[in-house]
């Protein structure tokens, strides 16, 4: 059972923030109970900004106020799912699971999770400094591309832009699992109904924005088909959400076909739903070696691609909808749809929430994913081809060289 | 009579056992299981890798192999799976070469036959090999970090005697048309497969189906079981390629309780790190547990935590390894492949067992797990370009 609750702040003072936005879903005969909370990014941040959001985004599981990350990960360890914090360029989610019959408990960790996460200056300067370390391989530096410089960042920084961001208006949280109907919406409205933060101002930013990477550090280049985000269940978003798995799905696929078995342009290359505050980016991406790559390689994978979608037939829409029931239905092996920074979803129940929460802060239809794959199932072979040339052709190119 | 007939058989289905165990003539290990998911099932063959392809003189071949028999017998096997919304997927690790096939119980028919096809002999030209060695050749080139830095670890721990998966493109671009030929013969052999059946199936049907399709293959001879004795490993090894660090710990199968405190303890460490990974693969033979960071100096982290500290988290171990197990039970392709995979070792090892066995750790193997990780005992790694 879904059902979708605008849960309004309460009307104090002179100035009520909205309250969070809420979906509860309880499944009979679960043994646990997962929360799910995405929290948006209001505005666009300027470089400094973007590097302290990363930083909350990795202090959020250290501890809190109240709890250390033991008592929690302890706690949580009974359900046997591990706390998870995903920090991406323009949202933050922190998903957590508990036994069943520990909902109360699970809504007090999360509560305290999103309000008094600890920032302070053990974590800050740890977290800093391994971040400034750290070097991403070409193919996670090309799914990520924004660098983050953490040498100007003071922990100020990052308490101001916590206070300024992490408020209830930007709150989408799922409560999924072994819980009678009523009682996840109870347990998070205890904790938030009072919680009613007064109005922050941003400083007027003179920042540039963060600077994407130009370069790859490893002899690696990686080139990209970059397109438009859409919200799930938006028009069109059925045709769209198929082409990709089309182009991108399976070793049938476009991507496999062309751009791997016929113009040998790379081992690796993946079609994809990435996510975005917007909605579903399409992505289409290949790393090779430096050596074999120039900045008309991006141009090159769009005009074989486009040739390769004219030939589509009825064959290519049935793979495409099978393909995409197989993977959103019971089979991640060739998964495009991602939730996070680093690979595919998987199928469990927590991802399942996380999908859902995904929906509710894009303002996209709530729906299961098996219900996503029943919906592409209707669309017709012209809407297919014409979603997927519309991505391909008005896709932005982005082509990160490697070393020599 | 005939009403008797059908009512028998009606019965013998209705209480078919839901799992069933047994070992054809010719060797070939079988398990068939029945589970809760609905519309799934997935059909897994795991064949012996000892031997093929790991040594130094054929480094690689095995997996050369991998790429061109999973084609299919005219290239095409891909594409007539995933029209009907099915999918292969094969992996070369240390122990052995799996094949998963995927898809809906009633196409059970349609993945056995498709596993047939890829266990027939094939005859590449040499224009295959070349192709598919320019293909590994790249694979090779992009390998991750996290990869190159596990890959490091086993070469510290086992040199020569446990080469990686992956191969040398010099050794795969010697391998000849008829050098492919023989490897399949001795990858093939009944002794050597396993085959695990696992989703919404029947499982008395599906092991006779089984039985009909592989007990033909010839039996071939028995495999050596790789000791995999370890070396004395001092001071810091370099990943050649990688970027960030790693940690890595000799870990034994996981039929025991040693080996499951140590994959637990890099699980549950990982979790406790920011950025950090665990890397491993579960084996019956001895390996190792790596933990990746890609950002130096994060896994010295471990050595700064208190007794109290380490044990407070080596309490969590027994409950992350029972999710991990819940994690492959609720996958019937990840199901299916653990019991394919381990059943080459030790046909009788059940994922009940290896839960029984989770339980049953105890704080001396956590602690000692724990402990393993620590600088002055771990296999420390770092990237270099």
């Amino acid at each position: 059972m879904i059902s979708q609750i605008i849960l309004a702040g309460l009307l104090a003072t002179q100035q009520p923030a909205p309250g969070p936005r809420m979906v509860e879903v309880p499944v009979p005969g679960e043994k646990t109970v997962t929360m799910v909370a995405y929290v948006k990014s209001p505005f666009k941040f300027g470089d400094r900004e973007a590097a302290a959001w990363q930083v909350i985004g990795r202090c959020l599981l250290l501890g809190t106020s109240e709890f250390t990350a033991n008592n929690i990960r302890t706690y949580a360890g009974q359900a046997g799912v591990l706390p998870k914090a995903v920090v991406m360029p323009d949202f933050i989610r922190v998903q957590l699971t508990v036994p069943s019959d520990g909902i109360d408990v699970g809504a007090l960790f999360m509560e305290s999770i999103l309000r008094r996460p600890n920032l302070g200056m053990e974590n800050f300067q740890r977290e800093t400094g391994i971040l400034q370390k750290e070097q991403m391989d070409a193919w996670q530096r090309a799914i990520l591309p924004e660098m983050y410089d953490y040498t100007r960042l003071r922990p100020e920084h990052v308490t101001d832009l916590f206070e300024l961001t992490f408020r209830p208006e930007n709150f989408s949280i799922v409560i999924s699992g072994g819980f009678k109907p009523g009682d996840g919406f109870k347990a998070f409205e205890r904790r938030f109904d009072k919680y009613n933060p007064a109005p922050r101002r941003r400083a007027v930013q003179f920042d540039n924005p963060p600077k994407l990477a130009s370069k790859h550090i490893q002899s690696l280049s990686t080139f990209e088909l970059r397109g438009d985000a859409f919200a799930p269940g938006s028009e069109g978003s059925a045709a769209k959400s198929l082409a990709i798995f089309a182009l991108g799905a399976g070793k049938d696929s476009s991507v496999f076909r062309i751009l791997r078995e016929k113009e040998r342009l790379s081992y690796r290359q993946e079609a994809f739903l990435f996510p975005t505050q917007k909605g579903w980016q399409p992505r289409i991406l290949l790393v090779r070696r430096s050596k074999q790559g120039s900045e008309a390689t991006a141009a090159q994978m769009q005009e074989v691609l486009l040739k390769d979608i004219d030939t589509w037939n009825q064959d290519t829409l049935d793979r495409a909808a099978a393909m995409a029931d197989l993977i959103l239905k019971g089979d991640n092996s060739f998964g495009v749809v991602w939730l996070d920074g680093k690979e595919p979803m998987s199928l469990t129940t927590e991802e399942a929430a996380a999908l859902r929460g995904f929906q509710l802060m894009t303002g996209g239809n709530i729906q299961t994913a098996e219900q996503w794959a029943d919906q592409m199932k209707q669309v017709k072979l012209d809407e297919l081809k014409a979603a997927a040339k519309a991505m391909v052709t008005n896709a932005a190119m982005v082509a990160i060289l490697g070393r020599g | 009579m005939i009403a008797t007939l059908l009512m028998a058989s009606l019965i013998t289905s209705q209480t078919a056992q839901p799992k069933v165990r047994t070992v054809l003539t010719n060797g070939v290990k079988v398990y068939v299981e029945s589970t809760q998911q609905a519309q799934r099932m997935s059909v897994v063959l795991a064949a012996n890798a000892a031997g093929l392809g790991n040594t130094p003189d054929n480094h690689g071949w095995l997996h050369l192999y991998e790429h061109l028999v999973v084609k299919g017998k005219d290239g095409t096997l891909d594409h007539r799976l995933e029209k009907l919304g099915m999918t292969l997927l094969a992996t070369t690790n240390r122990d052995a070469m799996v094949i998963e096939i995927s898809g809906k119980p009633e196409q059970f028919p349609v993945a056995v036959a498709a596993l047939q096809e890829i266990i027939q002999p094939i005859a590449p030209s040499e224009e295959d090999i070349k192709r598919e060695t320019a293909t590994i050749d790249e694979e090779i080139a992009i390998l991750g970090s996290r990869s190159r830095i596990a890959k490091a670890s086993w070469d510290a721990v086992f040199g020569e005697e446990a080469l990686d998966p992956y191969g040398t493109v010099e050794k795969i671009a010697l391998a000849k048309p008829e050098d492919m030929t023989e490897i399949g013969k001795q990858l093939f052999s009944g002794i050597g497969m396993s085959i695990a059946v696992v989703g919404d199936i029947q499982t008395d049907v599906a092991a006779a189906r089984i039985k009909d399709a592989f007990s033909k293959a010839p039996a071939g001879s028995a495999k050596e079981v790789p000791v995999r004795p370890t070396q004395d490993v001092k001071g810091l090894r370099v990943a050649p390629g990688a970027r960030g660090e790693g940690r890595s710990v000799v870990c034994e199968g996981i039929d025991g309780t040693t080996g499951l405190a140590t994959l637990g303890a890099g699980i549950v460490i990982a979790s406790a790190l920011s950025g950090v990974e665990p890397v491993f693969t579960p084996s019956i033979l001895r390996g190792t547990v790596t933990l990746y960071s890609p950002s130096k100096g994060t896994l010295a982290q471990i050595d700064t935590w208190s007794a109290g500290q380490r044990q407070s988290l080596a309490e969590s171990i027994p409950w992350y390894l029972l999710a991990w197990t819940k994690g492959i039970r609720g996958s019937t392709s990840k199901y299916a492949s653990f019991c394919a995979a381990t059943a080459l070792q030790n046909p009788n090892l059940t994922l009940d067992q290896v839960e029984a066995l989770i339980r049953s750790i105890t704080p001396a193997d956590t602690e000692s797990a724990m402990n393993a990780f620590r600088f002055e005992k771990a296999v420390i790694l770092e990237g270099g370009s």
